[in-house]
């Protein structure tokens, strides 16, 4: 079924798939080849997520990421992406993981849910419920998803889920980061890589994530102008675990990239930085310059040693956080791993979380790459199978084991990976200044939630700072301040971030248009500011 | 400038939308957001001090992106950018001014 | 540190705001809470401060309605407390008291509203019947469907956010000890006075001495009257609030609804807040429903609130839904606060259950002066934990 004409399903759900990136993808072949129901869900128009964030469909682009590093990802993509087979469910945001309840149908009492909008509402819930047949299990282990499709909100019931809603990138806040022209550095390769459009045309890459050497490659290639690209970590550290001899041997495919991609950069005159982090961003109207600042052996920045680039966009690039709001809504245990992504959701050997047939895959067990997604996305849909009584606990290990090899081999290049990306300890909070834009959304400024700490001895959480000060309260929900927060927190109070914890995380886990959830026809503009 | 890639890339044909009441060319299947970048306009709404909120993160994350779309002559809530396909005819309202 | 006169249990606004009151007037108060501060149904309500009966107490026929009325009294009291609370505590508290609106869109509702007023004005609140005509004028924001209103011009809201911290802040200035991540688990009476179980975060549990409890743990008053052997008819139950993102001042007011259950608001950042009652759902430990994790969302119940608020404020319309969350309020069996001394254990005290963000500070107020004086300056007896004397009789231990 197409996205874009799916209207009501009336097949039974027997899993459903949140992410349609390399992990949802890979689990999708193997629950399709065992004869079981998948429906992909996905906020993106297309399949592929993050790494391979595809170009619309009726656009022909002649050489779509040609670089060896995208092979095996594009191969799982091809493998699924025209199957009809699959409930396909694009520009679809599954807001909440929900226990299923006796107490379906509303209650049409006098006190609210009479009148026939609610009635309405009723009635395209059943719509669009999946309901299962007699012969299913429903009990302890189903899941109801609560989902915004193009026509409005929805539940869909699920035997097993697989939650693989990847990461997103992790924002350094700064003076300056909030200005027309500040962006992720995933960002800016998703415009090039999606949508063939280059997004500016001065570009200065900084932050710690090798990613941004791919970035600043594409850019070039695209007819850019890079400025710098410029990485926290000194070079000899570098290279010191670049040439760790389990990663060299192993992995000397990815370093052959890097360092192709290296002198492509020399070649072009690109200054490549080492040592240095971005310490702010000015301009009148949008980015005009970007500075950039040394920071010492002892991991502290010197202001006085700065340089200043004349740019149109700044990428900033830190790494990753886990997309684990979702996984934190549903009540999954969780465990924080600083340079692996964050909060990340606990699991067993089969991927299955803490709750019976909720599992999960990808970025969100542990920022590991597309490749070890890839064997994740597969072990646990082995793991649904199994759990599913499709296959007895032998056939599964069997079935599991290559991939399991393969993922315990890209674990151990991830975790060198991670700590040469990991941004030094303590540069958050050096970067942000008194009257920086902590939280963008309600515009919290550092101060204030510093000021609110000293005024309030009590406040030890993330959400008790959330209720006190308002930071994390806006539309990103706060996906772009939480880390930050976490930091400031734990620096004011002496602890370590995840004893702040977490934002909770409530259903709905992105704002919703209320049209989407009234479903009635919104004739008024909305109000304006 | 931003720029679209043209080499190896063939769009279909282009189409008008409207930023503002003014006419802008775009290409259906391509995001509201290129368009809007595009053609010049990186300020996509106003924070509550009235500063200009600008697009972070290109996948659905930050919500600055959010801009009122009307199509069809229905004014629909606003939506996404970054996710929301351009379709020809489509007006967008962005903030005017710095 | 005084010696403990008085230890509080729980951090919501009846705890912080029933220290702050203690030591006011003296007293050595320990408060203890068992998260964080003002974290449960103090700072997740809807901030309403309503006056007029809520839609609760009155749609259970006349009988019952006539004998939940009895709050009035009380809610005239907080009223004043309202007004005087910023300045009491040096605090933006963003109290608005522009009017309230109750609306009606079926003449059932009117008739609703006529019982409402009748009742209103024997116990001395003076609210006004809108036609249609009026509404239109006073509140052009709302949808044509309305076609009358009951109006009490001092209703209004005031953000919870806020209000419990600014209490706990002055109470600490007064000398206050307020643990945080602490629980209490043992309450024990010894000759005249109490002794205070409590763990804190690492585990470690310590015994604290006192002339005089507090009960203020809200949804949790009946947990806590198990630890001293009582029975108080307290229930936990799960409601929902949903928040709309931010737009230019609209509505003033307080709107609530005749017959559904609906309270909107908007705060002072613009936001929009959306609630009522819909019930969420309690997760299941075993066969019991669990009070000790955030219950769930109801989505069904979070359509139908915003549906219903869209309806009446058209405008929002085009918001999106920013957030949705769940919160656990104390109901007693009979609606009314349990508030005051309980005769069956001298020197427990008990502030819980009702709306207790509009009658909260009044509450701590005047149980802090039965604590301390013998009397409050207003009769609460008509809100006394004495009435289930004829259940703790049975389960006192003198
Ligand atoms: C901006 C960005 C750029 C990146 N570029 C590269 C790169 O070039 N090379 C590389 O090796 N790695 C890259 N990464 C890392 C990359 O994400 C992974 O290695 C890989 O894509 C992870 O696969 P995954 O299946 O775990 O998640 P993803 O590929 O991220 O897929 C998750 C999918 O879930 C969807 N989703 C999430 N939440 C919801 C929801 N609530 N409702 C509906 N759908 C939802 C998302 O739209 C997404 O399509 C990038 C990451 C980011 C954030
Ligand atoms: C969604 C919702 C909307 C509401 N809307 C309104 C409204 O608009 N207007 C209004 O007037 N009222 C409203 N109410 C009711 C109002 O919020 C409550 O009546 C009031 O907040 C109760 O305050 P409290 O201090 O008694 O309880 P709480 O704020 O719940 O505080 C009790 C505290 O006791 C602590 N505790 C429990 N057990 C222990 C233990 N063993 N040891 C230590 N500490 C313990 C808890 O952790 C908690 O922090 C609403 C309630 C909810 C849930
Ligand atoms: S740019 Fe962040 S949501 Fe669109």
């Amino acid at each position: 079924m197409g996205a874009s004409d799916q209207q009501v399903s009336d097949a039974t759900c027997d899993v459903a798939i949140i992410g349609a990136g390399p992990s949802g993808l890979a689990a999708a072949a193997v629950l399709r080849e065992h004869g079981v129901g998948v429906t992909v869900i996905d906020e993106q128009p297309r399949a592929g997520g993050q790494i391979l964030r595809q170009p619309p469909k009726n656009f022909s682009v002649a050489h779509w990421l040609p670089a060896k590093l995208y092979d095996r990802v594009k191969a799982a993509l091809h493998a699924v992406s025209e199957q009809q087979d699959i409930d396909w469910r694009f520009q679809s945001t599954v807001l909440g993981i929900l226990r299923p309840s006796a107490y379906r149908t509303l209650r049409a009492d006098a006190s609210g849910a009479a009148g026939p909008e609610s009635a309405a509402v009723r009635s395209h819930m059943e719509r669009q419920t999946s309901v299962a047949g007699p012969d299913q299990k429903l009990g302890g282990g189903a899941h109801e998803l609560w989902i915004q499709g193009p026509s409005g909100c929805y539940l869909l019931r699920a035997n097993a889920v697989l939650l693989a809603p990847g990461c997103y990138e992790r924002p350094l806040a700064f003076p300056g980061w909030t200005l027309p022209g500040v962006m992720g550095a995933g960002a800016i390769q998703g415009f090039v890589k999606s949508q063939q459009f280059v997004p500016g045309n001065r570009f200065v890459l900084a932050g710690s994530h090798p990613l941004q050497l791919v970035v600043a490659d594409q850019l070039l290639t695209a007819g850019a102008q890079v400025a710098a690209v410029v990485f926290t970590q000194r070079k000899q550290q570098a290279l010191r675990m670049l040439r760790h001899p389990f990663v060299a041997l192993r992995h000397h495919r990815q370093l052959l990239e890097t360092s192709h991609i290296l002198r492509r950069l020399r070649r072009a005159g690109v200054p490549v930085i080492f040592g240095h982090t971005i310490v702010r961003a000015d301009g009148a109207h949008a980015v005009e310059k970007a500075t950039i600042a040394e920071i010492n052996p002892s991991g502290t920045i010197d202001h006085h040693k700065t340089h200043v680039f004349e740019c149109d966009r700044i990428g900033v690039c830190h790494g990753f956080l886990a997309s684990s709001e979702l996984a934190r809504q549903a009540g999954a245990d969780m465990h924080w791993k600083d340079h692996a992504g964050g909060w990340l959701a606990r699991h067993d050997d089969w991927l299955e979380s803490s709750i019976k047939n909720l599992f999960v895959a990808g970025e969100i067990t542990s920022v590991d790459g597309a490749d070890a997604a890839l064997e994740k996305g597969r072990i646990a849909a082995v793991g649904i199978l199994r759990s599913l009584g499709r296959l007895d606990d032998n056939r599964a290990r069997s079935l599991a084991s290559n991939a399991r090899k393969r993922l315990s081999h890209l674990q151990r290049f991830a975790a060198v990976l991670q700590q040469l990306a990991q941004p030094p300890a303590g540069l958050a909070l050096q970067t942000m200044s008194d009257d920086t834009l902590l939280c963008r959304c309600e515009s919290i400024q550092r101060g204030e939630l510093q000021r609110a700490l000293a005024d309030n001895k009590h406040v030890l959480s993330a959400d008790a700072a959330k209720l006190l000060t308002r930071v994390g309260m806006g539309l990103c929900q706060g996906r772009l301040c939480g880390d930050n927060v976490a930091r400031v927190i734990a620096d004011a109070r002496g602890v370590q971030p995840d004893e702040v914890g977490p934002f909770q995380a409530q259903a709905p886990v992105k704002p919703v248009p209320l049209a989407a959830l009234t479903r009635e026809r919104i004739t008024s503009p909305r109000p304006r500011m | 400038m931003s720029k679209r890639i043209t080499v190896g890339v063939v769009r279909p044909s282009p189409v008008s939308i409207f930023v503002n009441g003014k006419a802008v060319e775009a290409y259906e299947g391509e995001s509201v957001l290129t368009a809007l970048i595009a053609a010049g306009v990186l300020a996509t709404s106003r924070d509550s001090f009235g500063r200009l909120r600008t697009p972070f993160c290109n996948m659905g994350v930050c919500f600055d992106c959010l801009v009122e779309v009307e199509e069809g002559g229905r004014v629909s809530s606003r939506v996404r950018a970054c996710l929301t396909p351009v379709r020809a005819g489509l007006r967008v309202v962005v903030p005017e001014g710095r | 540190m005084k010696p403990v006169n008085v230890v509080v249990l729980g951090g919501g606004l009846v705890g912080c705001a029933a220290a702050y009151y203690l030591a006011r007037r003296g007293a050595g108060v320990l408060l203890v809470e068992q998260g964080d501060l003002n974290r449960e149904a103090s700072g997740r309500n809807a901030g309403s401060l309503h006056f007029q009966l809520e839609y609760r107490l009155i749609r259970y026929g006349d009988e019952l309605a006539a004998q939940f009325a009895q709050i009035i009294p009380l809610s005239l009291v907080a009223l004043e407390d309202w007004r005087g609370l910023e300045a009491e505590l040096r605090a933006d508290l963003e109290v608005g008291m522009h009017g309230g609106l109750i609306v009606a869109e079926s003449d059932a509702d009117v008739a609703l509203l006529e019982r409402r007023q009748a009742l209103q004005e024997k116990w001395g609140l003076a609210s006004q019947l809108l036609s249609a005509a009026e509404v239109r004028r006073m509140a052009p924001y709302l949808a044509e469907s309305v076609i009358a209103a009951g109006y009490f011009p001092h209703e209004g809201h005031a953000n919870p956010r806020l209000v419990a911290p600014a209490f706990a802040r002055r109470a600490e200035e007064l000398g206050v000890t307020i643990q945080s991540q602490t629980r209490v688990t043992g309450l024990m009476r010894d000759g005249a006075q109490w002794v205070v179980t409590v763990v804190d975060r690492s585990g470690r549990a310590r015994e604290v001495i006192a002339d005089a409890v507090l009960n203020a743990a809200g949804a949790w008053a009946g947990e806590i009257g198990a630890l001293a052997h009582l029975h108080l008819p307290i229930f936990a139950v799960p409601l929902s609030m949903n928040v709309i993102e931010r737009a230019a001042p609209l509505i003033p007011h307080l709107v609530q609804h005749a017959s559904q259950r609906l309270t909107l608001k908007q705060v002072a950042a613009g936001n929009v807040l959306v609630g009522g009652g819909w019930p969420s759902r309690f997760s299941r430990e075993g066969s019991a429903m669990s009070t000790q994790r955030r219950a769930d969302p109801v989505v069904e119940n979070v359509m139908a609130n915003l549906t219903l608020a869209a309806r009446l404020v058209p405008a929002i319309g085009g918001l999106h839904l920013l957030r949705s969350w769940t919160g656990i309020t104390g109901i007693t069996t009979d609606q009314m606060p349990l508030l005051g001394a309980v005769p069956e254990a001298p020197g427990f005290f008990v502030a819980a259950g009702g709306a207790a963000f509009t009658h909260g500070p009044t509450y701590a107020r005047l149980v802090s002066e039965l604590i301390l004086e013998g009397r409050p300056s207003v009769s609460i007896d008509l809100y006394s934990p004495a009435r289930f004397s004829h259940i703790n009789n049975f389960m006192a231990s003198v």
